[in-house]
């Protein structure tokens, strides 16, 4: 008889839109964020199609400002927020800390509703005429002089934020109340730390981005003139607002991908992270310091140097926290018995590449360098390598690791370990020229450039082509898998970790009985029975 | 949670989440602050343009600040403070099992909800026919316009806002006084944690009333 | 388990203590009212803020049991107001030290930075060195 588990419990549509249970909720998240990501991805190809050639001519340059638009409005906030947050940390918050669900259930259900009703309404006007603002919105010309749809995407962004801050205080009151008995704060896996940190982002930052576009969407509905210097307002205030939300919610889309790569760093070095407590912590601190920075974004737009020396000194401090964690990892990997499994391969990238991206940052937090490079290419590869090369690696290499907990399959290990080097190739070929052109002067969202900077856009968009295949091939073995992968124990990783003492794919009740913790986080050097992995 | 379900059971039951009721009371009052934070952090955008321009343009906001009624005013905060004491009445009435009295003072919480909204009703149209709605119809006579019609749209946006708030909450008070059977002694949670949304849209109007009202009434 | 982080909800404060409350909240109110009737120049501000803090508080403590409740949410309500002050502090910080080193000085058109307490000093023509 096969054993009940989430998945086949009840059947039919009805059962899988009104659950209330948190594995199936993320599932619904898994297939919406995979819809937007691949809508974003359409933008990109399209914005690499037309950056082949020095001249316009694959599209026209309102359609081109549009195209970049709806890139960054969908991947920021229709992809890259929710993504490992809503699909793996909802699924796994309760099991890791041994509880049978969040806290909430039904505003569960309710956040992933809210985030497709928001979605609906972006998706309305990408396709009734789009959007030409730049994903920034920046007044006075989202205010007073775009002739798109403004207000719509508006009201996407705000209806959505609200899922957002459901799920984060979701979270934050699960791990208060519902952590099972010996599972102490300094117990708890970096992953929870990590999405608790993410959650007071969250939270405290997200109602901020809501009223900001809702004063837009008023100010050009009613031209009551907070924006508009004609009447004494004062465009940089919405800049303040909006970067005051924005850049925290960069921190909302890298902290849950730090989270990933501990367990998956720890798991297969076979090791106890190095340094619990600091990177523990750490996730707080980029959490607290990531709201004091935001004017970074900001050096060049009339803001006063003295808040632009205050700005460039936070967002130095802010980085040391992130370098914490990044040495951390390596000295876990350090004389660890390491294995190249795919999910390792993915955080030894995002390790790479995420140390890449931040020290860039850096650069841009000079306000003497970022004169010179803001708005340019360079720009554009720096939050790339963190938002690719760093958390959508952590997400594919959370996605493979749990993979097997969340369908009771494995996915094929060779292919998974190609697709993981076809990313990691074709994300630098992509990423890499873009510093180079940045700094040789290449403007961002702009369809047209000089025919000097053509090889190293060329070479953009091949790596581009090579990337999307990468990100294709685990869409195509992992639905393979559903079917033909091979059965999956509890634990076929031997990792340590409450979910991993559950079945896979685990009841809807997630454990018969609550589990008693008696063990401290990674004790990898602590014989376990389930250290042996059983597949 | 079906009509019939006492207070008592309620007592004993709780959702399969949870480990037991105690558990389950902690966790909803706590997101329930958490809620408030978000709501501080939603307002605070607002007060973040108030405070600009209000330091930008001190004699304007203070002489458009002259045009609302700080009557109306004055008796609105009166009447919302009466109703933060009439809510935590009912929810006094809850915890010791005096149920007609928590319906009373419930009925007397939404009823002074509507007498807010009804003052806020009729001041903005005044407004509106005294032409000091921000946008095509405004006709503001008086030195600095523009930045008077800057006031005028921190005081709709502000004003806006929180009466959309005691909407909500005068609706969810609605929903508590119609199942208002199933709180009791032993299951007052959503009774309590309504209060404090309740006393949360107070505290906000103590700070837009003087903020918005009493800007410049020394001659 | 964080049986503290809410405290002991079961406590019930007698009804003499809220209508003290009450009284002294209309009062409060009423002070307020009079205070803005007088000229103190900044201190108008800061009194109607001081004297809104205090009902702030008040309606806290008693009407929301923050009383009772464990210092976790306290933690949440200083984080609250924290947050804002932030908001407000670092954007204020940007708009009020823009006329310093501007070539245009202090009265940049579409700013009126007409309250005495808010000009800045005049930047010193040629001789203005960074």
């Amino acid at each position: 008889m096969e054993r009940i588990t989430y998945l086949n419990k009840d059947y039919g549509v009805l059962s899988w839109l009104l659950t209330k249970d948190h594995k199936r909720i993320a599932i619904l998240y898994l297939a919406s964020v995979t819809l937007f990501f691949a809508l974003g991805g359409l933008m990109a190809v399209l914005i690499r199609l037309e950056l082949l050639t020095p001249a316009g001519d694959v599209i026209q340059a309102d359609t081109y400002n549009k195209v970049f638009t709806m890139h960054g409005i969908i991947m920021v906030f229709f992809f890259l927020i929710p993504s490992i947050p809503a699909v793996l940390g909802n699924f796994l918050v309760p099991l890791m800390i041994g509880a049978r669900d969040l806290a909430f259930p039904r505003l569960n259900l309710l956040s992933w509703y809210i985030y497709m009703l928001g979605g609906v309404f972006t998706l309305w006007a990408v396709v009734t005429g789009g959007v030409d603002t730049g994903w920034t919105f920046y007044t006075p010309y989202s205010t007073a002089a775009a002739t798109t749809k403004v207000i719509p995407t508006a009201l996407g962004i705000f209806i959505t934020g609200f899922s957002s801050i459901l799920t984060g205080l979701n979270f934050i009151v699960t791990i208060h109340t519902m952590r099972a008995p010996g599972l102490t704060w300094f117990r708890l896996p970096l992953f929870i730390w990590a999405h608790y940190a993410t959650s007071i982002i969250m939270v405290l930052g997200t109602p901020v981005i809501a009223i900001t576009v809702a004063l837009v969407g008023l100010e050009r509905g009613f031209h009551i003139g907070i924006f508009d210097p004609a009447l004494g307002g004062d465009p940089i205030l919405f800049q303040h607002l909006f970067w005051f939300y924005s850049h925290p919610a960069v921190y909302i889309m890298i902290l849950p991908s730090m989270g990933v790569i501990s367990e998956v760093i720890c798991c297969f070095s076979r090791k106890s992270v190095f340094g619990y407590t600091f990177v523990a912590i750490s996730s707080l601190a980029i959490a607290l310091l990531g709201f004091l920075v935001w004017g970074h974004h900001m050096f060049v737009s009339s803001q006063s140097p003295y808040a632009g020396l205050i700005f460039s000194v936070l967002s130095f401090a802010v980085a040391i926290p992130s370098a914490v964690k990044v040495f951390n990892w390596t000295a876990t990997l350090y004389k660890g018995s390491v294995s190249f499994e795919a999910p390792t391969i993915y955080a030894l990238g995002f390790i790479g590449l995420f140390t890449i991206g931040g020290l860039t940052g850096l650069f841009l937090a000079s306000i003497g360098l970022d004169v010179h490079v803001h708005d340019t290419y360079f720009v554009v590869a720096h939050f790339h390598y963190i938002m690719v090369g760093g958390a959508i690696m952590g997400y594919l290499g959370g996605l493979h690791f749990w993979w097997p907990k969340m369908t009771g399959r494995m996915y094929p290990e060779n292919w998974a370990r190609v697709a993981a080097l076809v990313v990691f190739l074709g994300f630098n070929l992509t990423f890499f020229p873009q510093f180079i052109l940045g700094y040789l002067g290449m403007p961002r969202r702009y369809y047209a450039y000089p025919p000097e900077f053509q090889v190293l856009n060329v070479m953009s968009s091949a790596g581009a082509s090579i990337l999307a295949a990468g990100y294709l091939l685990p869409l195509c073995y992992f639905l393979w898998s559903l079917r033909y992968g091979r059965v999956a124990s509890a634990n076929p990783w031997g990792a340590i970790g409450l979910e991993w003492e559950t079945p896979s794919p685990p009841p809807t009740e997630n454990f018969d009985r609550t589990p008693v913790v008696t063990r401290e986080a990674y004790e990898y050097s602590r014989p376990h029975p389930q250290e042996v992995p059983v597949v | 949670m079906s009509d019939s379900t006492t207070a008592l059971q309620h007592h004993l039951a709780h959702q399969h989440q949870f480990d037991d009721a105690d558990q389950q009371r902690q966790a909803s009052t706590f997101g329930m602050w958490i809620f408030l934070l978000t709501e501080v952090m939603f307002f605070g955008g607002v007060f973040t343009a108030y405070v600009l321009y209000r330091a930008l343009y001190p004699d304007a906001f203070g002489h458009a600040s002259n045009h609302l009624d700080i009557r109306l005013g004055g008796f609105n905060t009166a009447v919302l403070l009466t109703s933060s004491l009439t809510m935590v009445l009912a929810v006094y009435g809850c915890q010791v099992g005096r149920r007609r009295m928590f319906k009373t003072f419930l009925l007397a919480t939404i009823g002074l909800g509507l007498v807010f909204l009804a003052v806020k009703a009729y001041e903005y149209a005044h407004k509106f026919h005294e032409g000091l709605v921000p946008g095509p119809f405004f006709n503001y006579h008086g030195p600095d316009a523009p930045q008077a019609q800057l006031f005028f749209s921190i005081y709709f946006a502000l004003t806006g806002i929180h009466a959309l708030h005691m909407v909500i909450g005068i609706c969810i008070l609605g929903i508590l006084f119609f199942n208002a059977r199933k709180y009791g002694p032993d299951y007052y949670t959503p009774v309590e944690n309504t209060g404090l949304y309740w006393h949360f849209v107070d505290i906000v109007w103590i700070f837009l009333f003087p903020l918005l009202y009493l800007i410049l009434r020394h001659h | 388990m964080e049986r503290s982080a809410t405290a002991d909800q079961h406590e019930i404060v007698p009804i003499s203590t809220y209508l003290a409350v009450f009284a002294v909240l209309i009062g409060l109110t009423a002070v307020t009212v009079m205070v803005a009737t007088l000229d103190l120049g900044d201190m108008n501000v800061v009194v109607a803020l001081v004297v809104a803090t205090i009902k702030a508080v008040l309606v806290l403590l008693f009407f929301m049991h923050l009383r009772h409740s464990g210092r976790f949410l306290w933690l949440i309500l200083g984080f609250s107001f924290g947050f804002m002050a932030l908001l407000i502090g670092l954007t204020l910080s940007d708009v009020f030290t823009r006329g310093y080193w501007s070539p245009l000085g202090p009265n940049v058109e579409g700013f009126s930075l007409s309250a005495p307490s808010q000009a800045a000093p005049n930047p010193p023509a040629a001789s203005h060195t960074r």
